[in-house]
Parts: C-alpha cells; sequence; structure tokens
C-alpha cells in the first residue's frame, strides 16, 4: 500500500510545419500515457494528461515568468513530459507544438516542486549533457525548489517502439512503491539504443540528498525538501 | 519527401546462412516460478516465500530477495533488494572490465543461464553516484556497481533488440547483486532464409515509415542485419534476421537529436512482419 499522488502527464508528437516547428516524434504519446495509466490502475489520482497543441509551455513556467505552472505541473504531485529536449547555456529546453505563449520552455523558468511537485520526468533528450558535477549543479540547483527527485537523460534519449513502454515500465515501480531513483535507471538505461539514464535528489543536506537517491518511494510524499541545498545523482553508463 | 543523410549505407545484400526460429512459449507459471527461485537458491520457496501476481510478471520475494517472471516471455530479473544498485555509502569500484566480465560469465555459468558460445560481451557499464553542495565546494563522486552486459549471438552474428541480453550486476567486492536475461528459447527450427531482401528495399521501407509520420529529416547513422528479439512484455513467435537502422531525428534550432530505431525483417520468406502499424492519432478533447 502506498500513499496516494497527484499525476500529471504531458506529450509532444505531431509540430506544425508554419510554427513551433520541429521534426515529429511517434511514440510520445505511450510513455506519458503508459506512466498516466499505469499510476491510475494503481489507485493513484489521474489529474491532466494534455498531448500536442494541449500541452502548453506556461504549464511549466512559474507565475513569476508568466505562467501557470502552480496549477498545473506544480499542482500534481508526480509530472510526466515525454518530447523533445534540448540543453544549451546550461539551460533545459523542453518543446511544444502549441504556440500558447512560445514554443520553448527554458528551466530558468520553473521552481519545480514550490508548491507541490515532488517528482519531475524529463522522457526527451539532454536533462544533463554530460556527467560533470559542475554541469549537473548549473542546470539544476537553480529549478530545483522543493521538487525531491528529476529523471532523465545525459545526451540524447530515443523515440522507437522498441522503448515505448518505458512509461508504463516505470509507472508500474513507482506506484506500488519502488525505489524512484533506481528503477528509473534501470528502466530508462539501454545499451542498445545507447541510453545514458540519469536521476538527481535534492536535499537540505547531503545525507538527506542522498538518502532520497537511494530510498525515496512515492510514500515520501509528505517528506519535504526545506532547501535544495545540496544535490546526489546516479548515473548509469 | 523526407530528407534523409545517410552516414553509412548497406550496399551488398547479405549472404549468410540464416534461419527462421520459431520460439517456444515461455510457461511461466507458480510452479516454474518455485522451479527457477530453487535455480537461483532460494530454499524452500513454496514454503516460505510471498507470490504477487501481477499483469506482466509473476514476482517472489523472499528475504532480502526478489525473483521477477515475465508472462509474455520468461524473461527475468533476479536481486537482492538490500543491494541491487544501492550506494552503500563508501565503495567504490576499482575492479578491472576484464575481472568483472570474467566474474559475470562465472555467474551465467553457475546458474546455466546460457553456454558460452550462444553469447558475446558487448559492454561493461558503471552506475555511478555523486553529490555536490550548491556551492561546488564539495564534490564527492564514486562507481558503486558494475554491470556486464552480454548479447546473444546465433549463426555467427547478434541478436540485437531490447531483449538477446543477459546483464550481470556486481559490487565493489565482486559478488552478485542482480540479474537480468530476456532470452527466448528456441523451440525449432521453422525454416531456413530463401534469399534477404535487397538492403535499398529496406531503406525505401524506412523512408516510407518516416514520411507517413510527418518527420521531416533524419540521419541514418548504422544499419546491420542481426536477429531481432523483443523486450520484457512483448510476445514474439518467431526469431528471424532483420535490417536494424539506427536513426537520428535532429531538434530544430539546437545541437540535439531524438535518436530512433527502424526494424524491418531482412529475409524474403519472413514470417509476418516487425513493423508496427502506423498509429491513429489520439484524439484530444481541444483544450480551453
Amino acid at each position: 500500500m502506498t500513499l496516494q499522488v497527484r499525476v500529471g502527464a504531458e506529450w509532444v508528437n505531431s509540430f506544425h510545419s508554419n510554427y513551433c516547428t520541429q521534426n515529429n516524434l511517434s511514440y510520445r504519446d505511450d510513455h506519458a500515457v503508459g506512466f498516466y495509466n499505469k499510476m491510475g490502475a494503481h489507485g493513484h489520482v489521474k489529474v491532466f494528461c494534455w498531448g500536442n497543441d494541449d500541452a502548453w509551455e506556461t504549464d511549466f513556467s512559474h507565475p513569476t515568468h508568466g505562467g501557470d505552472s502552480l496549477n498545473w505541473t506544480d499542482n500534481v504531485h508526480f509530472m510526466f513530459y515525454s518530447d523533445h529536449g534540448g540543453n544549451w547555456s546550461n539551460t533545459m529546453h523542453i518543446a511544444f507544438s502549441s504556440q500558447h505563449r512560445y514554443c520553448l520552455s527554458p528551466s530558468t523558468e520553473w521552481h519545480l516542486g514550490s508548491k507541490m511537485l515532488k517528482w519531475f520526468v524529463m522522457d526527451c533528450c539532454q536533462m544533463v549533457l554530460n556527467r560533470t558535477a559542475a554541469h549537473i549543479g548549473a542546470v539544476w540547483f537553480g529549478p530545483m525548489k522543493g521538487v525531491h527527485l528529476i529523471f532523465g537523460f545525459i545526451g540524447n534519449g530515443t523515440d522507437s517502439w522498441w522503448n515505448d513502454d518505458l512509461g508504463s515500465d516505470f509507472g508500474e515501480d513507482a506506484a506500488t512503491g519502488s525505489r524512484l531513483a533506481s528503477s528509473w535507471v534501470n528502466h530508462a538505461y539501454s545499451w542498445w539504443l545507447d541510453d545514458d539514464s540519469i536521476a538527481i535528489a535534492a536535499g537540505a543536506t547531503e545525507a538527506e540528498a542522498i538518502n532520497r537517491r537511494e530510498n525515496e518511494t512515492v510514500n515520501w510524499r509528505d517528506y519535504n525538501v526545506s532547501s535544495t541545498n545540496w544535490l546526489a545523482w546516479k548515473y548509469r553508463e | 519527401m523526407p530528407e534523409i543523410t545517410f552516414l553509412y549505407r548497406m550496399k551488398e545484400t547479405p549472404d549468410l546462412a540464416l534461419n527462421i526460429y520459431r520460439l517456444a512459449s515461455p510457461a511461466v507459471t507458480t510452479k516454474s516460478l518455485y522451479l527457477l527461485a530453487e535455480k537461483f537458491g532460494i530454499k524452500e520457496p513454496k514454503i516460505q516465500a510471498r507470490i504477487q501476481s501481477e499483469e506482466k510478471r509473476l514476482v517472489l520475494a523472499k528475504d532480502k530477495f526478489i525473483l521477477q517472471y515475465h508472462r509474455a516471455t520468461g524473461a527475468i530479473r533476479f536481486f537482492d533488494q538490500t543491494r541491487w544498485m544501492i550506494d552503500d555509502q563508501h565503495s567504490n569500484i576499482e575492479m578491472s572490465d576484464k575481472k568483472a566480465i570474467a566474474l559475470a560469465k562465472e555467474v551465467i555459468t553457475k546458474y546455466k543461464l546460457a553456454d558460452e558460445a550462444e553469447y558475446k560481451l558487448v559492454k561493461v557499464t558503471h552506475l555511478h553516484v555523486g553529490s555536490m553542495d550548491e556551492k561546488q565546494s564539495q564534490i564527492s563522486e564514486r562507481v558503486i556497481d558494475v554491470g556486464v552486459i552480454f548479447q546473444r549471438q546465433l549463426d555467427g552474428i547478434p541478436v540485437l533488440g531490447p531483449g538477446g541480453k543477459i546483464m550481470v550486476y556486481l559490487d565493489a567486492k565482486g559478488e552478485l547483486t542482480g540479474i537480468e536475461q530476456i532470452w527466448r528459447p528456441v523451440k525449432e527450427l521453422h525454416a531456413k532464409v530463401e534469399s534477404f531482401r535487397a538492403p535499398q528495399l529496406a531503406e525505401k521501407q524506412m523512408v516510407r515509415f518516416l514520411k507517413q509520420r510527418s518527420i521531416e529529416n533524419a540521419q541514418v547513422e548504422d544499419v546491420e542485419i542481426a536477429y531481432f528479439e523483443f523486450g520484457w512484455n512483448s510476445k514474439q513467435t518467431y526469431l528471424q534476421p532483420a535490417y536494424v537502422f539506427k536513426l537520428n531525428i535532429p531538434l530544430i534550432g539546437a545541437d540535439s537529436f531524438m535518436k530512433s530505431a527502424f526494424v524491418v525483417e531482412a529475409a524474403t520468406n519472413a514470417v509476418g512482419t516487425l513493423l508496427k502499424p502506423v498509429k491513429k492519432p489520439v484524439e484530444q478533447v481541444p483544450r480551453k
């Protein structure tokens, strides 16, 4: 039995030729909806699952930057995003097909966890570009404002039929109380697709960040990160 | 028409003596789970273990050990939940890859997972942990496990895909913490490959695949011929040769690309198809 958590998901497969132009993708819905439904199947609360033009950049940006995150991504405990992503100037960017305001959302506009968000999956490219501590810290100390753990890839990810159950596999583990960081690193790693997975935990102390990285499950929902003074990460390559 | 850049092209039609195999049904039952548990050294599983029946797998838990047995495939994940991928706060792997490979092979032999002629080393991976304060004045980084991956071989060529692998996880002392194996047993020879489709035909199918998905440009990084085995939870009846294309789909305006793979059967007498039908677009109520 696990604590019940609120779940959100957003994904984009289809872009437009005249604005927010990107190459289309094919399996992002499988990942995001797979996670969302698996969490719901185990009794967690399905709050929203927006796809394609219904996924908006403002759902991620904090109101201080003109966004609406406190009503969407930061109004759930567990958020799963699946689409194109890119990292430059030590800033993560995620892409959208709908120019609700902008076509990209930069991590400099995110205050992850300032309200409710505990866990955030970036199932896209380049959550970090490399494994150096300086780069990991430069990208993620700023946006992590109470979020417990973030999950993603070092470098590029894969859009393929052959890993389209990543969301549901991770969702099965997460929903049933498995250790989150290890589960993600295990499921998202793929030698044949050359995917290197990473999870990053926050904590007020080093011991807290490490404890979250090693042991946190959804049952840690109400054990808040009082301050992101430390990051602790885990990756396979 | 999608704009395709080829970094590598297969020009010649393969001239290989390959086969199409019918795979054995996995027969995942509580009884076979108990037998598997005993094979991994779990004593008296019928009496003391807890069994959980999930949609995609049976799970046996006893003491610190977990054994997951996947219904559709017979794939297994066996691990010590107190040590597998867990940081003991002090270990730092200093073991050479050579030593890790030798130890991993001993594990495969001990548990009779495969004969040595059936697999090849493909990669030695490491699980890294790190921590850092906000001022970056205190940084700690260690390597806490080694995961040795072996790839299945058949008729002298690799078995590619999410399946056809054994991964052995070892801790800093070289002791086993976990095993993963996706390896569908062959039941019988279904047919010899009569001949191969030209790789240019497979390229055309790939271009059509990209076009159907309105992907405007892509880069083909590699293509090879291999047997292709599916992942943890996908039913598969035949193991047959395939052309496996590795693709990159660029993020426009940035130095980033999403990787992808296109897989299509290679034999002229292939059974069925490895292509997934184009999905119907997900209809959504417009958001207000």
